[in-house]
Formats: C-alpha cells, sequence, structure tokens
C-alpha cells in the first residue's frame, strides 16, 4: 500500500492509499485489468469504515486489482476543516481520484463502490459524466445507499444525540448540549463533525430514483447496483401503515430478495453493521459476508458468496 | 501550511502525517518541539472525530510541528515482518515516529497527547525517552478513593430512571439466584499495556516531574465511574503511603483538570474546541 498526497483543480491536496495490484508483474499488461476507487462516507460513518475499508483494498490487491482509498476534502487526513466539506466539492475530489487512478495502475476499466453517501456522490458524478474527465466508471456498487436527504439527516440527528447519551456518564451534559442544538434551525454537527449550511442542503436535496426531485442524470454508461444491510431496512409497521423511514429507501423487500430502487437493484444482506457506533469491542468492525456481496456486485467475487 | 504524509519504521511499515509548523508562527524560527499524536484504540490516526488533526493544526498555527500516526496493524500501518509484542513493538513505533519528526522539523523534544490508550502508551514513552518533554493524558490511568464511591453511588441514584433501576434490580436477583452462567463473567482484554498501580504511577509521575518532563492528565465525564470529582488526583495520590517531601512536591506539579462537559470521545464541537484551548494554553505556558 502507498500512502500519498494529490492536487485536485481546486488546488487542495488530498490523502489516498493506493493498492497496487500484488501480482502486477505477472500480468501481460503490467498491470491490473481492474481497479476499485473506494467512495467514503460521511464523518463518524468514514471512521467507522476504515478498517472494513483497509481490508477489502488489501483483499482486492492480492487477487490482482489496483485499488484506490481516499479521503475527501474536509475529512480525514486531506486539506481542509469540516466546514470546507460539501458534495460539490467531493464531486470533483471523486473525478481527481478517479483520474489518478488510471494513472496509477494504467486500467481503463474503474469500478466505484461507494459507502453511504459516497455511494450518492458517485451516482452524481457518474451521471454527469463528461469524456473529457476520461473513461467513466464501469460500474458503481453501493453499500446502504443515501438514497432519501432528508430521512438520512434525522437519522444523523438521532445518532447523534444516541451517541451524546451514551458518551457521558450523566445525563444533565447531553441533554443540555441537546436542548441548545435544538435551538438551531438546522442540524449544525452530527457525531463530531461540523456541517455546513450548503452540506445540509445538498443532503437534504438528495433524492435518488425521483428525477422530478433531485434533477439530476442518471448514469448512462454505468451499470449501477447496492446491498443493505439488516439494520437499514425500512421498518414498515403492521397493517402497512407508515414505519420508521431510512435514508436506503422506502421500499421493504424481505431478506436475501432483490428490490429495484430508482433504476437499480438493491439486494438485501443478512449483516447488521452499525455505521456510526464507537465501541470497539464485541462490535463487527469488518463483517465479512457484506465484503462478499461487495466482491460479487463489483464483480470480481464468485456469486455464491 | 502543507501537510506530508510520511512512511517511517523498521520496514518502512509505519505511516503518518506530519503537520509542519506555519511559516512565521511561533516564538523563534526554528521550533524546539514536536507534537506527536497516535492512535486512540482501534480508530486511525485522525483521531477520535478528527480531533487529532484538528489538534495537530492548531498546534501547527501556533508554530509547533505534530506527526500523527498508526501503531503497526493498526490505521494505515503494516504489521512489521518481524513482529513483537504488542507493547514492545508499540514503543518501538513510538521511538521510530519522535526520531522521524526530529529528522524532518528539527525538534529535539516532544509533547506527546493521547486519548485512553494512547495516554498509556504516551506515558510507557515518556519513562523510557527522556526527548518527551511534555505529556498529555486524556482519560488515562485513574486510582479512586471512597469520595470516589461514594459519588459513583449517588451520581447513579440521582440520574436513575424507573428502567435502569429495573435492570439493576433483576440484573442483581440473577445473580444472587445463580442465573448467570459460569462463561458469562467478564474476561478482563489485553491490551498489551502493563497493569500499573497507584503507587506505580506516582513512582513514574515522580521520575518525569523530577527530569523536567511537564504533565497534563485530563479526565472526562464519560468516566465518572472511576473519576468522578475535581480534587480525585490530588486526594488519592498525595495519600499514599510512604511519599517523600520531595515525592508529594513533584506530584504536585502536575496539572490535572477535571471536565465533566468533555466526553471520552470528544463528541460535541463545543468539548472538541474546550479540549484543544486547553492544552494549547497549557502547552504556551511553559
Amino acid at each position: 500500500m502507498d500512502p500519498l498526497r494529490f492536487e485536485t483543480p481546486s488546488g487542495l491536496a488530498l490523502y489516498g492509499a493506493y493498492h497496487p495490484p500484488a501480482n502486477a508483474g505477472a500480468l501481460p499488461t503490467g498491470g491490473a485489468s481492474v481497479a476499485v476507487l473506494f467512495l467514503p462516507p460521511l464523518g463518524q460513518e468514514a471512521i467507522r469504515a476504515h478498517r472494513l475499508s483497509r481490508v477489502l483494498a488489501d483483499r482486492l490487491a492480492r487477487q490482482g486489482q489496483a485499488v484506490l482509498r481516499f479521503d475527501y476534502r474536509g475529512t480525514g487526513d486531506s486539506d481542509g476543516d469540516d466546514l470546507d466539506a460539501d458534495l460539490t466539492g467531493w464531486r470533483q475530489d471523486v473525478v481527481a481520484a478517479h483520474q489518478l487512478l488510471i494513472a496509477r495502475s494504467g486500467c481503463s476499466d474503474v469500478r466505484w463502490l461507494g459507502f453511504r453517501v459516497g455511494f450518492t456522490v458517485g451516482l452524481q458524478v457518474a451521471g454527469a459524466w463528461s469524456d473529457r474527465d476520461g473513461p467513466p466508471p464501469t460500474r458503481l456498487v453501493g453499500w446502504d445507499p443515501v438514497l432519501d436527504g432528508p430521512d438520512y439527516l434525522a437519522e444523523l440527528a438521532t445518532a447523534h444525540a444516541a451517541a451524546l447519551r451514551v458518551s457521558y456518564s450523566l445525563p444533565q451534559v447531553p441533554e443540555a448540549e441537546l436542548a441548545r442544538l435544538a435551538r438551531d434551525p438546522e442540524l449544525t454537527e452530527a457525531m463530531g463533525f461540523a456541517l455546513s449550511p450548503t452540506m445540509v442542503s445538498e443532503l437534504r436535496a438528495i433524492a435518488v430514483g425521483h428525477p422530478n426531485r433531485d434533477g439530476l442524470p442518471w448514469p448512462q454508461r454505468t451499470a449501477v447496483a447496492a446491498i443493505r444491510s439488516r439494520s437499514m431496512r425500512p421498518v414498515v409497521a403492521p397493517g402497512g401503515a407508515a414505519g420508521i423511514a431510512r435514508s436506503t429507501g422506502a421500499v421493504d423487500v424481505s431478506a436475501g430478495a432483490a428490490a429495484s430502487v430508482g433504476g437499480f437493484s438493491i439486494e438485501d444482506v443478512d449483516v447488521d453493521f452499525d455505521w456510526v457506533s464507537e465501541e470497539a469491542l464485541n462490535t463487527p468492525l469488518v463483517p465479512d459476508q457484506a465484503l462478499r456481496r461487495l466482491l460479487h456486485r463489483l464483480g470480481l467475487g464468485p456469486r455464491e458468496a | 501550511m502543507r501537510e506530508i504524509t510520511l512512511r517511517f519504521g523498521d520496514d518502512n511499515h509505519l505511516v503518518g502525517t506530519l503537520t509542519p509548523a506555519a511559516a512565521g508562527a511561533g516564538p523563534s524560527a526554528a521550533p524546539e518541539v514536536g507534537v506527536l499524536l497516535m492512535n486512540a484504540g482501534v480508530i486511525h490516526r485522525i483521531g477520535p472525530h478528527r480531533i487529532n488533526v484538528k489538534l495537530a493544526r492548531q498546534l501547527a498555527r501556533a508554530g509547533v510541528p505534530a506527526l500523527r500516526f498508526d501503531l503497526s496493524g493498526l490505521g494505515d500501518s503494516q504489521r512489521p515482518t518481524e513482529p513483537r509484542p504488542m507493547g514492545e513493538q508499540a514503543m518501538r513505533d513510538m521511538r521510530a515516529a519522535l526520531d522521524r519528526l526530529s529528522a524532518e522539523t528539527g525538534v529535539r523534544r516532544f509533547l506527546m497527547i493521547g486519548d485512553c490508550s494512547a495516554a498509556e502508551y504516551g506515558y510507557l514513552c515518556a519513562l523510557a525517552d527522556a526527548r518527551v518533554s511534555d505529556l498529555v493524558m486524556i482519560d488515562g490511568y485513574s486510582f479512586g478513593n471512597a469520595r470516589t464511591r461514594r459519588l459513583r453511588y449517588s451520581q447513579r441514584l440521582a440520574s436513575a430512571t424507573p428502567a435502569i433501576w429495573r435492570q439493576a434490580m433483576v440484573s442483581r436477583l440473577r445473580r444472587w439466584l445463580g442465573l448467570v452462567p459460569a462463561g458469562a463473567k467478564r474476561v478482563p482484554v489485553d491490551f498489551g499495556l502493563p497493569d500499573v498501580d497507584a503507587q506505580g504511577f506516582a513512582a513514574g509521575l515522580g521520575q518525569l516531574i523530577g527530569r523536567g518532563t511537564r504533565v497534563y492528565l485530563i479526565y472526562s465525564g464519560s468516566i465518572l465511574h472511576r473519576y468522578n470529582h475535581a480534587s480525585q488526583y490530588t486526594d488519592v495520590m498525595l495519600a499514599l503511603p510512604g511519599l517523600s517531601a520531595e515525592d508529594r512536591e513533584r506530584l504536585g506539579r502536575v496539572r490535572c483538570d477535571f471536565v465533566p462537559t468533555i466526553d471520552h470521545t470528544v463528541t460535541p464541537l463545543s468539548a472538541q474546541r474546550d479540549l484543544i484551548e486547553r492544552i494549547c494554553g497549557w502547552f504556551s505556558a511553559r
């Protein structure tokens, strides 16, 4: 794995980790035939996804694929503070990372793996792809994709409140903090990360599968698919009454089935993964079954995985 | 400031990010002290809620370069080809990081800042390496007394909800009736760190203070079961048997803050600002 920093057209330097294919020298092309770009999620979810991203990247590299992980502006080890992060900038970062991966790997078949809102950003970039940007991604695979912005913001607010209540020994401090935050008209922070008004506005506008709402074109040259954890499925109340909405979509499917949501299939996987947990002990950091399903969806692992 | 990604260590297996001192910042052109930050638990080098990045950049603005890095096997760092036992390997990693920070910036002394397990690693490194001139331990070793226990129970009573009462009663009843299976007993987790008791910690702090290392202990509002009042450090440590006047004087020079508005992983932005201000303020008062 080669850690690196790369410049974006905006002048910001982003942190990346390039995993060269293990058997590069043995391949006729001298490099990988397929490269995979990871699109991380937001805030605490990105911290939670770091370990599994590294494990999955190592696994892909061992089987001969090139992988690039990176941090968007205002996140992780990249330039910028929390408030410098917004989806418009992240879309530019994805294009820059894609081009870097092609340059490093010599491979034009680049597939994207998007975690949570990383999928959504990927979908937006692929939908607006210009040939000036080079060959487009051939596939976009999501894990627990964010399809509904307002529901996602509500989830972030709920998770933030839960995180505060768990984190303090006594309730007085978190309750006072939550009361203070409740006076803000918009969400300004979530689980340790500041959210800019631009970011909140862009997140709220997410409405995948509703072209009249988000106004974004659907990717024409990129195959799209996703998997969904058990904990991210919508909860349907008895009698068909409205249940708990989820940012991953309003369609409920039984375990193991595939649902078509917004023009692509979502496969429910029998995996529980808590994207915002801060626990290290007794919690899965790298759920292998999900990783194997993602490999399959990327076209880089067996169907029965 | 342009941050730089570095590789170092026995097998070039460690990954870190250097935040150089901002040009023109600080009291002199050449920084004297550099900062080392590392993993809190399994969180990679950016720290809980990116606090290591925020701290490093704030310190760099004040003229202090900082290196945040991943210990072997954590974050983006690989395991060395011949890994040593966890604690020994961590010590080698930290020394390699200090050497690299020194080589990159010219600093000869170091401030180590650590949260949770990183606090304990930082303490052990400071004991072993006299180049560590300043040490910040957030939710590191703590030792209680009778008042700690009284407060623990009174705070629980004051904040208990009916659900908590019910759970506590059921739990005690099950234990009393012998319904808790033997296998359910808690197994201590081995983090590869030595057990340190109050006497050992006092001796270690005395050694550090005696050689001129400054120490700042911060206890958060997440560990009130083991640290829950402002004078706890003084009450416990200065009351240890067998201390000489010099020992007490040295232990008294440790700064210790009990900050119940900060949580263990520094979640609210207000807590992050508070923590950064406290550390930067303490450091700049040297």
